[in-house]
C-alpha cells in the first residue's frame, strides 16, 4: 500500500524529461513535463553523491524557497528524490530569458520601455526577496525568465547561491560580468541584498546595450579589476532617467546604495508604457523553433549509482540455508527413464556448437552491471528482518567458497547464461536467454542465496543421474 | 466593554479607525476572527476572515518588533505579551492552523520566535508559558503528524516544523517534545513522507536528540523501553530509508552513540549481531558518503574492549574481507582524524585471531562439480 504510494511518487513517474536546458555547478536544468499536472515545469537535478554540500544545509535552503511565493519569483513546486540525486521542480517559464531575447531579436540592446518594464517587473520580485532578507546574488539577463504570457519573473536562485556562500566564504557567487565590487572584495566579511541591486544596474545596462559593461575584456581580469575601477556608466542615445538608474544602482559602496524599495520609486520605473513582452515572446519562439536548445548535461541522468548491480564487496554473515532435502529418491525414480542424454536439448537447434572460445571480455562481474541489467535489486535493501533465516553458526563448505569470494548469481548463473546468450543463433533465443536470467535476477535480489540453492539441486540431480547411469 | 454588534466587520473597522489600538484589542480580534473563521457559513464570510487575521498578524508583529510610528512603549509590548498569554493565542491559532493564509501562517512562526526569546527579569516568560501549558507542544507535534494525511500539507508541516525546532532550543520545552509519545510518529514521517517532510521530521528528531545531551541521557535513553524503540526506529530508517535518509539517520546514530552521557545507549548498539550486520552492509553500500557515515558507527563497535561474542565472532570471521576491505575505504577522504581512525581500525582488526581454513578449495575447478558434497564432507569433518 504504502509501497506503491512512494513508488507513484518517483518523479519519472511523475515527470518525462523533455530536454537539458540549462547546466550548473549544482546541478543540471531539465524542461520536463508534469504528467498528472498537464504543464511544464522546470527541474533542477541535484547529486547529492557528487555534491560535497550538507544535506542538511541544501533541505533548508529548499525549505526557504518553499516559503516563497510570488507572481514576480519563478515559484517552487516540490522536491523528489530519485537514485542519488534531488530532483528541485519549479515553474517553468515557457517564453525563455530576456539574454534569449537579446540573442534573437534585440541583438544590439532591448528597447528602452520594454527594458523599464522588465525592470520595474524584476524590482517587484527583489522588494519581495530583500523583504525577507534572502539575496538572489546572480541577477542577470540570463536569469530574468518570461512567461508565454509575456510576464517577468526572476529565476534561478536559492539553492546554490544560498549555499555556496554560507559554507565557502572567499568563493565568489555570480557571474563576474554582474558582480558587485563587495562581494569580489575578500577583506569583506560578507555582503547584503545591496549587491542584487549593484547588479540590476548592471543588467539595465545589459539589456539597453545588448551586453554588460566590459564583456570583451576577460571575465577574471574584471572581476579582480572591479575594487579598483571606478563604476562603470551607461552612455549613449539613452534617456537620462534610464542613465540615472543605472548610476544609481552602481554606486560603490554598499551603505550608500538604494534599496529595492526606492529604486522601484524611480522615475525610469514609475510610469509603463507596456504590461507584457506577450509579442516579442511569441516571436522569440518562432526564431527558437529553429535552433535545437538541447545542452548536454553534466551528469547523465542515466548514470545511476543504485543501478542495480551488486555491491562490490560482500561480507560473511551466513553460512549456507539448511536446505530441506527432498526426497532425491522418488523424484529420481519417477523421471529416471528420460535418459538425459539422448535427445537433444530443446535449445541446441537454434544454438552454436559449444565451441565456445572462453574471451577475457566475458566476465560476468563487469557484465553485471551492463544497462539491460540495471533495474534487478533496485528494492535490494538489507532486511533487518531478513526473510532468509541465516545460520551463522554451522560453517560449511559452500561458505568457504564464499570466502574466496563466488557468488552463485555472478559466477555461476550469470556466467552461463552469457554464454547461452553468445551461442544463440538467433535474436528471439537470445530475448528468451536473457528474460530467464532476468528473472533470476530478480529473484536472487528477493530472496537471497536462490542461486546456490538452484545450483546445490542442480549438482545434486546431475550427481544422482550419473550415479543412476553408471549403475 | 464594548457591547456585541451583529455586523462585526463593519463596526469592528470603524472602532479601529477610531480607537487607539492597544496590544490587548490585537490579540483580541485575532482570537475573534478564528472563531468567525470556524463559524462562518459562507467561503465568503471565512475568506474574510482569514484575510482580516492575516492583517492583524502583521501589524502585531510589526507592533512587537516596534516597527510602528510612534513606536511602543516597553509597558505596551509587555501588555501584548501578556494578552498573548491571557487569551492562550497561539494554542487558538495552531487549532486553526490550517485555515490560515500562507503568509499568515510565516507571520506566526516569527512572531513565535520573536516571543521565545523575550525575557523579563532574566526569565523567559514564553518559555515558562510554554511549560506551564503543555497542550500547545502537544499541538504542534500534533499538526506535524496530521500534516501526513493532508495532500498538499507542505507548507503546514514546514512551519510547524520551524516552531518545533525553535522550541527544542529550550531545554524545558526540548522535554516536552521528548515525553510526548507523538516523537515515534516522527519516524514514522521520516520512511514515509515525501522529500520535504521526511526531511523535516529527521532535522526535528536530530535536534531533540543532540541539543540537549544530559536531557537527553539522563531522561530519555535511560529509559530501557525509549532506548531500545529508538534503535529499532533508526535501524529501520538505515535499512529501508531512502538515500537521503540513509545517509541522515546513520549520521544521527554516529553522532549520538558518541556522545559520552550516552554510553548505555552506545553498549546496547554496537553488541548486538544485528547492528553489527546492518552497519557492514551499509559499508558496502554504492554510496561513499554513506559508507563513510556507517564507518563512524562501526569504528566505535571495533575500537569496543569488551565486544560481545556474537559481534566478536563475526568481526573475526571477516578479518580478511575486513582488511581487504579497508585497503580501498576511503582514501578520498584526507583528515588527519579520520586517517588516524582507520589505522587504529585496521590494527584493530590485524590484531583479531586469524581463522585457519580447514580445507583449501579451489573454488574453479570444484564449485560446478558438486558443492553439495563438499558442504556434506565439511559437515561431517566439523
Amino acid at each position: 500500500m504504502l509501497g506503491s504510494f512512494q513508488k507513484s511518487l518517483d518523479p519519472s513517474n511523475t515527470y518525462t524529461i523533455r530536454q537539458c536546458v540549462g547546466r550548473g555547478n549544482f546541478g543540471d536544468v531539465y524542461k520536463a513535463y508534469d504528467k498528472a499536472e498537464g504543464k511544464t515545469v522546470a527541474v533542477k537535478v541535484v547529486n547529492l553523491e557528487q555534491s560535497e554540500e550538507d544535506i542538511d544545509l541544501l533541505a533548508q535552503e529548499i525549505f526557504f524557497l518553499a516559503e516563497l511565493k510570488s507572481p514576480f519569483i519563478t515559484n517552487y513546486i516540490t522536491t523528489l528524490t530519485e537514485d542519488v540525486s534531488m530532483w528541485i521542480v519549479m515553474e517553468y517559464c515557457g517564453g525563455g530569458s530576456c539574454a534569449d531575447l537579446m540573442k534573437h531579436i534585440y541583438i544590439n540592446g532591448i528597447p528602452e520601455k520594454k527594458v523599464a518594464f522588465i525592470t520595474s517587473q524584476v524590482l517587484k520580485g527583489l522588494v519581495y526577496l530583500h523583504e525577507q532578507k534572502k539575496i538572489h546574488r546572480d541577477i542577470k539577463a540570463a536569469n530574468i525568465l518570461l512567461t508565454d504570457e509575456g510576464k517577468v519573473k526572476l529565476g534561478d536562485f536559492g539553492v546554490s547561491g544560498q549555499i555556496r556562500a554560507t559554507l565557502k566564504r572567499g568563493t565568489f557567487v555570480g557571474t563576474p560580468y554582474w558582480m558587485a565590487p563587495e562581494v569580489v572584495c575578500k577583506e569583506n566579511d560578507g555582503y547584503d541584498e545591496k549587491a542584487d541591486i549593484w547588479s540590476l544596474g548592471i543588467t539595465v545596462y545589459e539589456l539597453l546595450k545588448g551586453a554588460p559593461p566590459l564583456s570583451k575584456c576577460d571575465p577574471m581580469k574584471v572581476m579582480i579589476n572591479l575594487p579598483k575601477r571606478k563604476s562603470p556608466a551607461l552612455h549613449g542615445h539613452y534617456s537620462h532617467s534610464a542613465k540615472n538608474f543605472v548610476s544609481t544602482c552602481l554606486v560603490k559602496n554598499p551603505v550608500g546604495r538604494a534599496s529595492a524599495y526606492e529604486m522601484a520609486e524611480h522615475n525610469f520605473v514609475s510610469q509603463l508604457a507596456i504590461s507584457d513582452l506577450k509579442e516579442d515572446v511569441g516571436y522569440l519562439k518562432i526564431k527558437k523553433a529553429n535552433d535545437s536548445h538541447s545542452r548536454s548535461p553534466r551528469y547523465s541522468l542515466e548514470n545511476r549509482l543504485y543501478d542495480g548491480s551488486a555491491p562490490n564487496f560482500t561480507w560473511d554473515f551466513e553460512s549456507i540455508r539448511s536446505v530441506k532435502k527432498p526426497n532425491l529418491g522418488s523424484a529420481l525414480l519417477s523421471t529416471a527413464n528420460l535418459s538425459p542424454a539422448s535427445s537433444p536439448s530443446p535449445l541446441s537447434s537454434n544454438m552454436h556448437s559449444p565451441s565456445y572460445q572462453q574471451t577475457e571480455g566475458i566476465t560476468p562481474i563487469t557484465h553485471a552491471t551492463t544497462p539491460s541489467f540495471r533495474q534487478y535489486n533496485k528494492d535490494n535493501n538489507y532486511e533487518v528482518e531478513s526473510p532468509m533465516e541465516i545460520d551463522l553458526d554451522s560453517s560449511s563448505m559452500a561458505e568457504e567458497i564464499r570466502n574466496k569470494g563466488l557468488d552463485y548469481y555472478k559466477n555461476v548463473i550469470f556466467h552461463c547464461f552469457r554464454r547461452m546468450h553468445d551461442r544463440a543463433h538467433d535474436n528471439e533465443t537470445r530475448v528468451y536467454v536473457d528474460e530467464v536470467l532476468k528473472n533470476f535476477a530478480f529473484a536472487e535480489s528477493k530472496v537471497v542465496g536462490f542461486s546456490e540453492v538452484f545450483i546445490e539441486e542442480v549438482a545434486l540431480r546431475l550427481d544422482s543421474i550419473k550415479d543412476f547411469l553408471a549403475k | 466593554m464594548f457591547k456585541k454588534y451583529k455586523n462585526q466587520d463593519l463596526d469592528m473597522t470603524f472602532w479601529w479607525k477610531k480607537n487607539p489600538k492597544s496590544p490587548q484589542d490585537y490579540v483580541k480580534f485575532i482570537s475573534d476572527q478564528l472563531i468567525k473563521i470556524e463559524s462562518s457559513s459562507t467561503q465568503d464570510s471565512k475568506r474574510k476572515a482569514q484575510e482580516e487575521v492575516s492583517k492583524y498578524l502583521m501589524y502585531t508583529k510589526h507592533f512587537i518588533l516596534g516597527d510602528t510610528d510612534p513606536r511602543p512603549t516597553a509597558e505596551s509590548i509587555d501588555e501584548l505579551y501578556c494578552a498573548i498569554y491571557r487569551s492562550e493565542l497561539f494554542y487558538d491559532l495552531l487549532i486553526h492552523f490550517g485555515d490560515l493564509e500562507f503568509e499568515a501562517r510565516k507571520e506566526v512562526t516569527l512572531i513565535f520566535s520573536i516571543c521565545l526569546r523575550y525575557s523579563k527579569d532574566n526569565k523567559l516568560v514564553t518559555v515558562d508559558y510554554l511549560v506551564s501549558k503543555p497542550k500547545t507542544l502537544r499541538m504542534m507535534l500534533k499538526i506535524v503528524e496530521s500534516a501526513m494525511q493532508r495532500k498538499a500539507a507542505n507548507d503546514l508541516f514546514l512551519t510547524v516544523g520551524n516552531m518545533l525546532m525553535e522550541c527544542i532550543k529550550y531545554e524545558q520545552l526540548c522535554r516536552i517534545v521528548l515525553q510526548d509519545p507523538q516523537l515515534w510518529k516522527l519516524f514514522d514521517i521520516v520512511r514515509f513522507g515525501n522529500f520535504e517532510t521526511s526531511t523535516e521530521s529527521l532535522q526535528i528528531l536530530s535536534s531533540a536528540l543532540t541539543t540537549h545531551t544530559k536531557l537527553v541521557s539522563k531522561e530519555f535513553f535511560n529509559h530501557e523501553n525509549n532506548m531500545n524503540k529508538f534503535i529499532q526506529n533508526i535501524n529501520k530508517l538505515m535499512a529501508h530509508g531512502s538515500y537521503v535518509t540513509k545517509r541522515q539517520s546513520t549520521k544521527l546514530l554516529a553522532s549520538l552513540i558518541v556522545v559520552r552521557s550516552n554510553n548505555q545507549l552506545m553498549n546496547t548498539y554496537i553488541n548486538s549481531l544485528d547492528n553489527l550486520k546492518l552497519i557492514m552492509v551499509l559499508m558496502t553500500d554504492k554510496s561513499k558518503n554513506l559508507q563513510h557515515e556507517a564507518f563512524n558507527v562501526f569504528k566505535v563497535m571495533v575500537a569496543n574492549p569488551r565486544k560481545s561474542k556474537p559481534v566478536f565472532d563475526i568481526l573475526v570471521k571477516n578479518r580478511e574481507k575486513l582488511l581487504k576491505y579497508f585497503e580501498t575505504f576511503g582514501l578520498d577522504y584526507q583528515e588527519p582524524t579520520f586517517i588516524d581512525e582507520k589505522e587504529f581500525i585496521v590494527q584493530e582488526i590485524e590484531s583479531l585471531p586469524r581463522i585457519v581454513s580447514s580445507n583449501n578449495v579451489d573454488c574453479s575447478a570444484n564449485v560446478t562439480a558438486s558443492p553439495s558434497r563438499d558442504v556434506a564432507a565439511a559437515q561431517d569433518m566439523a
